[in-house]
């Protein structure tokens, strides 16, 4: 024989159990939220650096005589070093003067010929012993269009750089002013699409 | 009385059980990460969500179970040092397949607003999700190996 007290503590054990078990299928039903975290990934390549490694040195003028400064010469053609990732592919750009600034502002005229550059991908290439990549061309019009490909960073080693030569011709009148002529021969570079 | 609170037990048990089903057989999975590979100083490189290095997640589930699908996209990669490179998501950067090829070239559900929380039905063969994207170094980007989390979530929807 159950008695009324214990048939309502029956009750009420009974009434806890469907709680939680209602409870549950509830949060079993809410919490279907599924979760994952997959990644972005990249790797930065070696940032580029260019060097002026020696300017482009025209030998004594007399007033009235043109001089050309060729790309061959190891002591006076203008060299340019670039350095970063090995076999990477780069834009390369000249922004040329017209002139070059002497004394008390006197202007001589410089122009670059269409075989004025060369750009160098050997380890082992100097102006005067050309190694591999573009040589005889136009330092107004370096474009992958015009050179075929786009220049790379050199990738033999150890230098693993690229290095451009540049020369160029200077028209002094026959009233040049004597003195020192300078002008800033500027060279940019970026990485291209690879 | 305690017939009554059995057949309620029972009941119980089986919205229990029919309540789980849908959730019990769900999953997602990351099938592969976004990669972006050699990226290089001061040049923006895109991953099309169609290509070779797009994100794929796998959701596993019930034929015709209705879910949501969303991202918590980060906004930059970082090195382990603390370098950072601009991420971007854009708008129709998301593709998801339910057919019972999942075609990643030419996806049912193409050019989806990754940053929108998008409904979608499983099919037989689950649902495929795939996400591009694009990496914007400086010019000056420290070099390294930069990563970020993305995060998807898939909620039941019961429906």
């Amino acid at each position: 024989m159950i008695s009324s007290t214990n048939r309502q503590s029956a009750m009420k054990k009974a009434a806890l159990v469907l709680t939680v078990l209602l409870l549950g299928t509830a949060s079993c039903v809410l919490a279907a939220n599924y979760v994952v975290t997959g990644q972005a990934t990249a790797t930065v390549a070696t940032a580029l650096t260019v060097t002026a490694t020696q300017e482009l040195d025209f030998p004594l003028t007399f007033p009235g005589q043109p001089s050309t400064q060729g790309i061959t010469h190891d002591d006076s053609t203008g060299i340019f070093t670039i350095d970063g990732e090995p076999g990477a592919k780069i834009i390369t750009t000249f922004y040329l003067p017209e002139y070059m600034t002497g004394p008390g502002g006197d202007r001589m005229t410089i122009t670059f010929g269409a075989t004025d550059c060369a750009i160098d991908t050997s380890n082992a290439g100097t102006p005067a012993a050309f190694g591999d990549g573009w040589n005889n061309q136009n330092p107004q019009d370096l474009t992958a269009a015009t050179l075929g490909a786009d220049p790379v960073i050199g990738s033999e080693a150890p230098g693993n750089n690229t290095r451009i030569y540049i020369g160029g011709s200077i028209y002094p009148s026959i009233v040049q002013a004597a003195g020192a002529y300078t002008a800033d021969i500027v060279l940019v570079v970026a990485y291209a699409a690879q | 009385m305690r017939l009554t609170l059995r057949i309620a037990l029972i009941v119980t048990l089986s919205t229990l059980f029919v309540g789980m089903e849908p959730g019990d057989t769900q999953t997602v999975s990351v099938v592969n990460n976004l990669e972006f590979g050699d990226v290089f100083p001061g040049v923006p490189k895109s991953i099309d969500k169609a290509q070779t290095g797009a994100a794929e997640f796998s959701v596993s589930g019930n034929a015709g179970d209705e879910i949501t699908v969303e991202f918590i996209l980060p906004d930059y990669m970082s090195t382990t040092s603390g370098h950072s490179m601009r991420l971007v998501f854009g708008s129709a950067d998301l593709a998801m397949d339910s057919s019972a090829s999942p075609n990643q070239s030419a996806p049912l559900n193409d050019d989806l607003n990754p940053y929108i929380v998008q409904t979608y039905g499983i099919g037989a063969n689950g649902l495929s999700v795939w996400l591009g994207g694009k990496a914007v170094p400086k010019l000056v980007q420290q070099p390294g190996n930069y990563s970020a989390d993305i995060t998807i979530t898939i909620t039941y929807t019961g429906n």
